[in-house]
């Protein structure tokens, strides 16, 4: 029989009260999507699995000091931990990846195709690298929307309030980065069927 | 009303973000405008495909919270009677 499933703010709660294993549940829960945010902004791996666990000790940290009060919005705010300690990362090698909105972006010439006769599960983890290679390529703040819009769930007012632009401007963002990733898969001619 | 539909409207209905009158208003540009329906077609898929690709944290790294988790537990009440 399926136990329900219970929410964020239930795991936490029980983490608070000293049930160290609903931890894990919220981690197996979000980590796709907190690594993967993490991921398409510093572009590697060993390095987003670091921030990955750095957020998640400020994460049990700020549990633990009862100032967390995001009710409904675990998901958004373990991201926006994730996204601060990755600005900290590139402040301390002073390379903050400050890039203008665009619609021109160099074609991506290096994303590499299998051989067509792979496994269906070879197939759909090929697609996705190359998707994720696609957005790597984007510019930072069309990236930022889009981890912002997809992985944290965030409206296009949130994004705007966090980001300090008008909603206008996320949409914009959001605009310039769904046509940049549809021409990559056009001029790329890659079948992205799954 | 609006009389024409912009890449916006697109998006915003694309993320379930317009009111209620701009989905009939979107909906209805997409029912009578084969070019606007390919285009918002075109941008599921690319929302489908972005939803689709994430990834994994390693392994140790779950672990390493995990365990970090556990060393700085606050002390429980003693367990034993």
């Amino acid at each position: 029989m399926c136990k329900e499933q219970k929410n964020d703010q239930e795991l936490v709660s029980e983490f608070l009260k000293g049930n160290e294993g609903t931890l894990q549940e919220l981690i197996i829960r979000h980590e796709r999507k907190i690594f993967t945010s993490i991921y398409l902004l510093v572009k590697d791996r060993d390095l987003a699995n670091d921030i990955f666990q750095e957020t998640f000790i400020k994460v049990i940290k700020t549990l633990r000091s009862g100032n967390y009060n995001e009710e409904g919005k675990f998901l958004s705010w373990v991201l926006r931990i994730g996204h601060n300690l990755v600005i900290d990362h590139f402040r301390s090698l002073k390379r903050m990846p400050m890039v203008h909105d665009t619609e021109e972006y160099s074609v991506f010439d290096t994303i590499p195709l299998e051989d067509i006769n792979i496994e269906d599960k070879m197939i759909a983890e090929q697609i996705q690298s190359t998707v994720r290679a696609m957005i790597e390529q984007l510019p930072y703040d069309q990236r930022e929307v889009v981890i912002m819009r997809h992985f944290a769930n965030m409206s296009f007012k949130e994004i705007a309030d966090a980001t300090g632009v008008s909603i206008n401007t996320s949409l914009g963002r959001m605009r310039y980065a769904l046509i940049n990733l549809r021409k990559l898969i056009q001029e790329k001619n890659i079948v992205l069927s799954m | 009303m609006k009389e024409t539909i912009t890449f916006n409207h697109l998006v915003l209905y694309l993320y379930n973000e317009t009111e209620l009158s701009d989905s009939v208003f979107v909906q209805k540009a997409i029912d009578h405008h084969e070019e606007i329906s390919d285009e918002f077609q075109q941008l599921v898929t690319v929302k489908n495909l972005i939803n689709n690709c994430t990834m994994h944290a390693s392994a140790s790294s779950i672990e390493t919270v995990l365990a970090y988790a556990t060393l700085t537990a606050p002390l429980q009440k003693n367990m034993y009677s």
